[in-house]
């Protein structure tokens, strides 16, 4: 290496050399920021439901839901169905071109069990149609359905089937929409059910040759029927039972987990809905409230339970249809609503049987049933917000999503200070649990105590909110995994002191928060 | 091929050693030079108030405890001004060439990279980023005339020189690599348990930020440097006055700047718990950010002039027979954040092969301080210097500034 080369090294070597850092540079911070604030009443804790504010200021809890819920669908369905006609002359002849050589009118039954159905309105659903064709000339196939209308009009299809032969017949298919279809199932007659009428017309092609065509030359077309779904029906329903046992979840429940909770007054109805025009008897067997978390039943006692009920069918037609209601009226004087409530919970459990056209075809074949029709089993709740609380916790969940950059800045240490004025007269606890991905609790952190309650004066009401702050400890364990964290789930323990003394909740209560952090951050680069 | 040592100045033609340790010329005869290769470095920060346990611990690393911000923060006032560079440059000097048939003039090659920084940190925005907010709650906190500049590039230059006293100039090509620019004129923070103040009238602009590394291409532009050594009489001797000018010229940053404009004053109480229940909350969303804050921005070309440095002062003649010279002058970065600076010291070359310089200046981005310079030259092949600009800040660290700078040359042909 000459001299000079090594001159240019040593050069490039000290001129590559830089202020390269070897360590990161780092320090710790102290940050005190608000974080949230905002606004929790009654609706934001129990979900879907509505609260009515009396007079007084006070507030019901109204809740409605189908527990049981039968609409056309359930009662009978309209099976898949493949209609397949094979269609020749009667004898061997030459066809010249351009002329209608089979005039044909068939007619097929849905299968539709126990049921004797005169017409139908299509609300979604189609037909396939397949033809093939072994004569040595092309034809021009039209098919019609004389009782399948829309406004007006039939349902007539035409295709041009290519020539084919008896070894190999020629193939063509096209789907067909059935939707807004009113479809006649009376026949060609006119006096029976179930039954579709079909005119088929075959036409030699006007540019083909004259062929000879045998009576063993046989047209085949297939119809076939795919997910047909009424709304709209009239004729016998026929005489069918339903018999189940539903679940409704009581989503405006879930929240409430465990504890006891003390109802002071309970108006509940289950009402029997029927939307058909049929007759029908019900008998609601059994009503059981489920709590899950738990795992604590209780049976509803009525006198009405094992009865059975007449209901009447549903008056109008349309949109003037008025569906018959038979209520089940449900108190804590005929019942024991009050404990199968205070179980909370967040399933009830139906067992009931349903009987339309009991006594048979009474009807003559004009049973109805309209788009809007249903025979349902409806819960309506209607409950003063009066009660009291034992420790009564209370989940809910919200997503989380949290990105601290390590490589610049990361929490080690610190606390968020929750704050809030509170109407409600209950202590409210409440600790935050972080779950990942999974669903796996990863940490939880504690409330230091509880945001302290409202006091009542001497009529139950609280005047003015009460002011205290809860603080949650951040450390280190806590702040490595929160990166994993998803979601949150708040577990809040709502107790009253002074239980089982059953408070009114007004609709001004609501507890006023802000949160805010006292957070130890080091920054690095 | 014959190699040899050329004692000549090392910080002549604007090279950066000699723009720190101040002031060298040269008058020799330059006939018989040859081809010369030149690496020098300049590596020095200042600040007013900053002490060096702190700045260290930015510029090489390190935990800085509650002590170093205590110590600093106490020191600090609204005004604190602050800045450095590192700089490094490989020239080839052709002394055997006669430029434009010049017996005199030769030319010059070079390819350097500088990396300069100039900023104010007021005593409040020093101690909301080294503490946080929390000890200051229910305080207003002022961040008027903050600022903060980095810029690097690199210089492709080509200059010519005069062989018998080293005046000369040259022109260069810049390599836009990285710019920063913030600037708040006016500010103030405030804070308590329920709400944060924020107001801010400022901008901040910077390159590309995908294109990283010291290759990154981010602009480009074009500087002169020209350099004038005048020869005079002093007390019956010969001594050299020297006006120089560097980095006269400006980058214009590409189409990849971005620039961020805020004029406005914005509340901030917390996330509404109802937004962040229903996903709506402005916690995700860096542009709801943005027009929480009334930021504009823009992206495009920004075209930026790099700070110059002018110097007058009278200067070593490296070739003088006198064992004692003097030198003194004044200098000044074209920035706000630069104090004009004064100097004056002595050299002393007591032999052919090592001289020693002393040098006492104000000014600058820190203020008083000392400067030392010790030469080694090799007669026939090599010659290396050593200085620093801040003695006291370079060996203690209560100092407010450091200075390290090399320079080695040597002849290839």
């Amino acid at each position: 290496m000459t001299k000079s080369v090594k001159l240019i090294l040593l050069f490039l070597i000290l001129f590559s050399l830089g202020s390269c850092k070897k360590e990161r540079t780092s320090w710790d911070t102290e940050w005190a920021v608000p974080l949230a604030y905002g606004t929790l009443d009654l609706n934001d804790m129990i979900q879907d439901s509505i609260f009515a504010v009396n007079p007084d200021s006070t507030l019901n809890l109204i809740y409605t839901g189908n527990i049981v819920d039968l609409n056309f669908d359930s009662i009978f369905k309209i099976p898949d169905t493949i209609l397949r006609e094979k269609i020749a002359l009667s004898i061997n002849l030459d066809v010249p071109p351009g002329t209608s050589f089979i005039n044909q009118v068939e007619e097929r039954q849905f299968d539709i069990e126990g049921a004797q159905i005169k017409e139908l309105g299509i609300k979604s659903g189609g037909a396939t149609i397949t033809v093939k064709n072994p004569i040595a000339t092309g034809v021009y196939l039209t098919l019609t359905l004389p009782g399948v209308q829309k406004q007006g009009s039939n349902l007539s299809v035409t295709a041009f089937v290519p020539a084919g032969s008896s070894a190999n017949p020629a193939t063509f298919s096209l789907d067909v929409d059935f939707t807004g279809y009113m479809m006649d199932l009376r026949g060609a007659n006119g006096n029976s059910w179930n039954t579709i009428t079909s005119v088929f017309d075959a036409t030699s092609d006007p540019n083909g040759d004259t062929v000879f065509v045998t009576n063993q030359d046989s047209i085949t077309i297939e119809v076939a029927f795919q997910d047909i779904l009424p709304d709209y029906g009239r004729g016998y329903f026929g005489n069918q039972i339903f018999s189940a046992q539903d679940t409704i979840d009581l989503d405006f429940m879930r929240n409430f987990v465990s504890g006891s909770i003390l109802i002071d007054s309970v108006n509940m109805n289950l009402n029997i809905r029927n939307g058909l025009v049929v007759i029908a008897t019900g008998v609601v067997n059994q009503l059981t409230s489920i709590n899950t978390n738990y795992g604590n039943t209780v049976n509803l006692n009525h006198s009405i339970l094992g009865q059975n009920i007449n209901i009447n069918p549903a008056s109008g037609a349309w949109s003037t249809l008025s569906p018959f209601i038979y209520p089940i009226n449900i108190n804590s004087g005929n019942s024991n609503i009050q404990s199968f409530l205070q179980n909370l919970p967040d399933k009830l459990i139906m067992d009931y049987n349903f009987q339309i056209n009991p006594l048979g075809n009474v009807s003559g074949g004009n049973d109805y049933f309209y788009p809007q029709s249903e025979l349902a089993v409806e819960l309506e709740l209607n409950m003063p917000t009066r009660f009291s609380t034992s420790h009564l916790y209370f989940i809910d969940t919200f997503n989380l999503e949290i990105n601290q950059n390590p490589e610049s800045t990361r929490i080690t240490n610190g606390e968020l200070i929750l704050s809030g004025d509170n109407y409600f007269p209950f202590d409210l606890h409440a600790n935050l649990i972080f779950l990942d991905d999974q669903g796996m609790a990863i940490d939880t952190l504690f409330a230091s105590g509880s945001l302290v309650a409202g006091i009542p004066d001497f009529n139950g009401k609280v005047n003015m909110p009460t002011f205290s702050e809860v603080s949650y400890l951040v450390d280190q364990n806590f702040m490595q995994v929160i990166d994993k964290a998803k979601s949150i789930v708040v577990w809040a323990d709502v107790n009253n002191t002074n239980h089982p003394l059953a408070y009114d909740l007004y609709d001004y209560y609501s507890i006023q928060f802000k949160i805010r952090s006292n957070i130890g951050l080091k920054v690095e680069f | 091929m014959r190699s040899y040592l050329i004692i000549i100045a090392f910080f002549s033609f604007g090279l950066s050693n000699a723009q720190l340790y101040h002031g060298f010329a040269i008058d020799s005869n330059f006939q018989d030079k040859k081809l010369v290769i030149d690496f020098q470095t300049e590596d020095y920060y200042g600040t007013l108030n900053i002490q060096n346990i702190m700045i260290d611990r930015f510029a090489f690393g390190g935990y800085i405890d509650q002590h170093t911000k205590d110590l600093t923060s106490h020191k600090l006032t609204q005004n604190n001004r602050l800045g450095g560079e590192t700089y490094s440059q490989i020239t080839f000097y052709d002394y055997k060439t006669n430029l434009f048939k010049k017996e005199r003039l030769g030319y010059y090659l070079g390819i350097g990279y500088r990396n300069y920084v100039n900023g104010n940190i007021t005593q409040d925005v020093f101690n909301l980023a080294m503490y946080g907010n929390a000890p200051y709650l229910n305080q207003e906190l002022n961040l008027n005339n903050t600022r903060l500049q980095n810029l690097a590039y690199w210089k492709l230059n080509f200059g010519f020189f005069d062989k018998k006293y080293g005046s000369g100039g040259n022109i260069s090509f810049l390599y836009g690599n990285r710019f920063i620019k913030g600037e708040l004129e006016n500010g103030s923070f405030y804070a308590n348990d329920e709400i944060v103040n924020l107001k801010g009238n400022g901008q901040v602009s910077f390159s590309d930020g995908s294109k990283n590394g010291l290759g990154a291409f981010n602009g480009w532009g074009v500087s002169v440097d020209f350099n004038w050594n005048i020869p005079i009489n002093w007390f019956k001797t010969k001594a050299i006055i020297q006006l120089k000018a560097e980095n006269i010229g400006f980058i214009s940053w590409n189409k990849g700047t971005t620039t961020y404009a805020v004029d406005s004053t914005y509340s901030f109480y917390g996330f509404d718990f109802s937004d962040i229940i229903n996903g709506n909350s402005a916690l995700n969303n860096e542009t709801d950010w943005m027009d929480s804050l009334n930021v504009k921005e823009t992206k495009g070309n920004v075209m930026t002039w790099i700070p110059a440095r002018i110097t007058f002062a009278k200067v070593i003649d490296q070739f003088s027979e006198r064992k004692l010279q003097s030198t003194f002058g004044v200098r000044m970065i074209t920035t706000r954040d630069y104090f004009p600076q004064i100097f004056a010291g002595v050299y002393y070359r007591p032999v052919n092969w090592f001289a020693v310089g002393a040098t006492l200046r104000y000014g600058g981005f820190d203020s008083f301080d000392g400067g030392l310079r010790l030469d080694f030259m090799a007669k026939d092949f090599f010659a290396i210097s050593i200085s620093t600009a801040s003695v006291y800040g370079t060996f203690s660290n209560k100092g407010y500034g450091r200075s390290i700078n090399v320079g080695i040359r040597g002849t290839i042909k």
